[in-house]
């Protein structure tokens, strides 16, 4: 079985190559049968992946120990389907995942690309073939998942239980297909600058994977936070760690093109840009997965250490080399139609978007790498931990914020001043009326009254935005109201999605505000029978318990919780120590409300009965939740393909009269 | 290709606001870098070195080290956890008040960060924890 395997992946590398070679040939060549021809090799090679996949699968199912992977990430006590999970619980399969996803990935885009525009299909083919080449290269030589040991264990060490959670399970493919996603816009890219002739330089084509691989990293995200928050039981949900930068900076980076995208689209400007946002997100995808695989920088000293860091390293210095030089070779051709306008335009909000958002990416970038680079420098190891990324982040972000609200008020190539003001006064008046209510409230610190009063602003502009919208459609066909909501957004997808996109960043955001600047946290030492009030909340100790479970040794603090006199019910809060590998995890009691968030943490106990517990409140937790789901409802409606076919060459903004901001059909 | 730019004088005002714009950001951006440095950098340093050169080093360290077995013990009555931290020739106390990630156990590397106290005991105000030998997906990160 694990020959077979093995020799799969041999031979899907072997095909791989054939069809790099092959693109690139009928690229060179335009021989359309050359390219079919490296088509079909990759076709053959994700069939093979599919193959080794199923052995591995296999494998992991009926715990075939003879397999080293299989020992190390199944046991006999471990339910089935983390069993079929482990398959990216490890490096070795995370990497066939990364290349099986890839290979399907190639497929589809060859299919999308072969029918929007033909001419890119070597150039796609060739360098989605370079991409599978190194990871099926890693997978048969250092990273093998069919490695197999002479002495078969009886039963396997299992994963770590932290991981055997739905949270975990969906996380890492999801968070797979936004970093290998971002390959296909590359791909594009690429093709597009080395074929020449084409003046958007595929940026156009490449916009709606992008937009996929986008909502991809960013339900990704959403799932490693909840995670973190749910099963690791520190009572935080991003940690600014490594790992999590990893995949926010091509998040970022994306997000960013999502917005700059929409100049090229209707003004034929900013196309070097996009390419270059275009590169830049397919190299922190990269640099994303050889840093969560290896897991380097938390250990300074083993920055190098796995082989696995060089191979990747030098496959990230090549698609850079690749992707900046041939955007270098035809950098004079991709000259911007026509220039900003003016200062005060949605160009201009636009172009200050990618700005902040491209100086938290670097922000994040540095403060990820500050090790590395202080000590090459400095000689010393310097790290810098979470007060650096809050301190140069939350500006950055609340600036964004405040663009978000901005711009859709502002009008494509020149907006009025007095135009301004008038669109400016009903949301302004909301902004300021929230932040004085909440400041005279006394919430405090007074930062996030105003961080408050800015989402506030958002919130009325967006509705502001639906208003019209309605308004117009009713004046014009006299449609109920709800009607006319439904009708609007379903005609005018990618502008009312993307606006429902904004609101649920602003839900984040609101959740995000409220539960760092206003969380309580404390630690009581109870007898049973005691209890501790934290806020409004009241709860009592009332013993502890102790259970067996799944070979876990669980500890059971038992809890009821009282807001005042109600009595709000009775929760747990366990440890859950793992007899035969010394793991533990955390099982919290948690108690959600859009309100906040009752989080209890079984810390300690003694030997006596006394339970010490860490109890934690965190406001508006569940808009944090809830703004992600927004978010998909968003994304899905502006993925939507339009009724008609999407245009390829940006036309001129339609009926720009001195007051347009607001046009009724598309963007 | 090229297209007729209407005014070129226009043009240069342009890009002057534009240059004038762009380093602005930067230097906000340098600002905002400098000050987070100074609040968040801690330096890595090993066992060796803080029991040796403690005085020459700034008070807030980052210390990796592995946890020495038998060292263990949750103290209810302080409500924090005493562990001793080596790197298999000195071996220093550890006191931390936090969270206690999950994967922490003897045997296990961690990283801690805090200071030095006068008794010699390292007060720790992070603890992370390192799952060894198996990929974890992310750092479980204590409270702050």
């Amino acid at each position: 079985m694990a020959d077979l395997g093995r020799f799969a992946l041999l031979a899907a590398l072997a095909l791989a190559l054939y069809a790099l070679v092959a693109g690139m040939l009928a690229g060179r060549t335009r021989r359309a049968e050359i390219a079919a021809s490296a088509g079909r090799a990759l076709g053959a090679a994700a069939a093979l992946e599919g193959v080794a996949a199923a052995v591995l699968l296999v494998a992991l199912g009926t715990r075939d120990y003879t397999l080293r992977y299989v020992a190390a990430h199944v046991s006999n006590a471990q339910p089935l389907l983390y069993d079929l999970t482990a398959f990216w619980g490890g490096m070795e399969g995370s990497l066939l995942l990364w290349a099986l996803v890839l290979s399907g990935y190639t497929l589809a885009a060859l299919r999308t690309v072969r029918r929007q525009r033909p001419a890119l299909v070597p150039g796609v083919a060739a360098v989605c073939a370079g991409t599978s080449s190194f990871f099926l290269l890693l997978l048969t030589t250092v990273a093998s998942p069919f490695a197999t040991s002479p002495f078969p264990p009886s039963d396997g060490r299992g994963m770590n239980p932290l991981l055997l959670n739905p949270w975990m399970a969906i996380h890492p493919p999801t968070l797979y297909l936004g970093y290998v996603g971002l390959t296909v816009p590359f791909a594009i890219v690429c093709a597009a600058l080395a074929s020449g002739g084409h003046d958007d330089a595929g940026v156009l084509v490449a916009r709606r994977w992008l937009l996929w691989a986008w909502y991809c990293l960013s339900m990704g995200l959403w799932f490693g936070a909840k995670w973190s928050y749910v099963v690791l039981g520190w009572g935080g949900y991003w940690a600014w760690d490594p790992v999590e930068n990893a995949a926010l900076m091509p998040w970022l980076v994306a997000t960013a093109f999502i917005h700059s995208v929409m100049i090229q689209e209707r003004r034929e400007m900013l196309t070097r840009w996009n390419v270059v946002l275009v590169i830049l997100a397919f190299g922190l995808s990269i640099f994303g997965t050889f840093l969560t695989r290896s897991g380097v920088l938390s250990s300074i000293h083993s920055f190098t250490q796995s082989p696995l860091g060089a191979y990747f390293l030098t496959f990230l210095a090549l698609a850079l080399l690749v992707g900046f030089g041939l955007a270098a070779w035809r950098w004079d051709r991709l000259r911007s139609r026509h220039e900003l306008d003016a200062a005060l335009s949605r160009e201009s909000a636009f172009v200050l978007n990618n700005v902040l958002f491209l100086a938290a990416a670097f922000a994040v970038f540095l403060g990820t790498v500050f090790p590395v680079v202080s000590e090459a420098l400095g000689g010393r190891a310097i790290n810098v931990g979470p007060p650096f990324f809050d301190h140069v982040v939350v500006p950055l972000a609340l600036g964004i914020l405040l663009l978000m609200g901005v711009g859709p008020l502002l009008a494509w190539r020149r907006a009025s001043l007095d135009h301004l003001h008038r669109q400016f006064l009903a949301p302004g008046a909301a902004g300021v009326l929230a932040g004085a209510g909440l400041l005279g409230a006394g919430v405090r610190p007074a930062g996030a009254a105003l961080a408050f009063a800015l989402c506030a602003f958002v919130a009325a502009t967006i509705a502001l935005e639906f208003a019209r919208g309605v308004r117009v459609r009713r004046a014009h066909r006299g449609e109920s109201a709800v009607w006319a909501l439904g009708a609007l957004v379903l005609r005018n997808r990618r502008r009312y999605g993307g606006y429902i996109v904004h609101l649920g960043m602003l839900l984040l955001a609101c959740g995000i505000i409220g539960s760092s600047a206003f969380a309580t946290q404390r630690l009581a030492t109870l007898a049973p029978g005691q209890d501790a009030a934290i806020g409004e909340y009241r709860v009592r100790f009332d013993g502890l318990a102790q259970e067996t479970r799944g070979g876990a040794l669980s500890i059971i603090g038992r809890l009821r919780v009282f807001a005042g006199t109600r009595d709000l019910g009775a929760f747990e809060a366990r440890r859950n120590l793992f007899l035969r590998s010394q793991d533990a995890t955390t099982d919290v009691a948690l108690r959600s409300t859009p309100r906040d968030d009752l989080y209890v943490i079984l810390a300690g106990w003694t030997a006596d009965g006394r339970a010490t517990l860490r109890l934690l409140v965190n406001p508006m937790m569940m808009w944090i939740w809830a703004g992600g789901l927004v978010l998909t409802a968003g994304a899905v409606i502006a993925m939507l393909p339009e009724r008609r076919a999407a245009p390829q060459v940006a036309v001129p903004a339609p009926g720009v009269s001195a007051g347009g901001a607001w046009s009724p059909g598309g963007l | 290709m090229s297209a007729v730019h209407p005014g070129r004088v226009g043009q240069r005002r342009h890009t002057l606001v534009f240059v004038c714009g762009a380093a602005a950001i930067v230097v906000a951006l340098a600002y905002l870098v400098y000050g987070g440095i100074q609040q968040g950098a801690t330096y890595w340093v090993t066992v060796g070195e803080l029991e040796q050169r403690a005085g020459a080093l700034p008070a807030r360290v980052r210390l990796g080290g592995t946890v020495a077995p038998g060292s263990v013990r949750w103290d209810a009555s302080h409500r924090h956890l005493r562990f001793a931290v080596t790197d298999g020739v000195h071996t220093l106390p550890v006191a931390y008040a936090g969270v206690v990630p999950d994967i922490f156990s003897e045997g296990r590397q961690v990283v801690v960060e805090g200071t030095l106290g006068r008794d010699g005991t390292f007060d720790a105000t992070t603890l992370l924890a390192k799952c060894p030998t198996k990929y974890t997906p992310a750092d479980p990160a204590s409270s702050r």
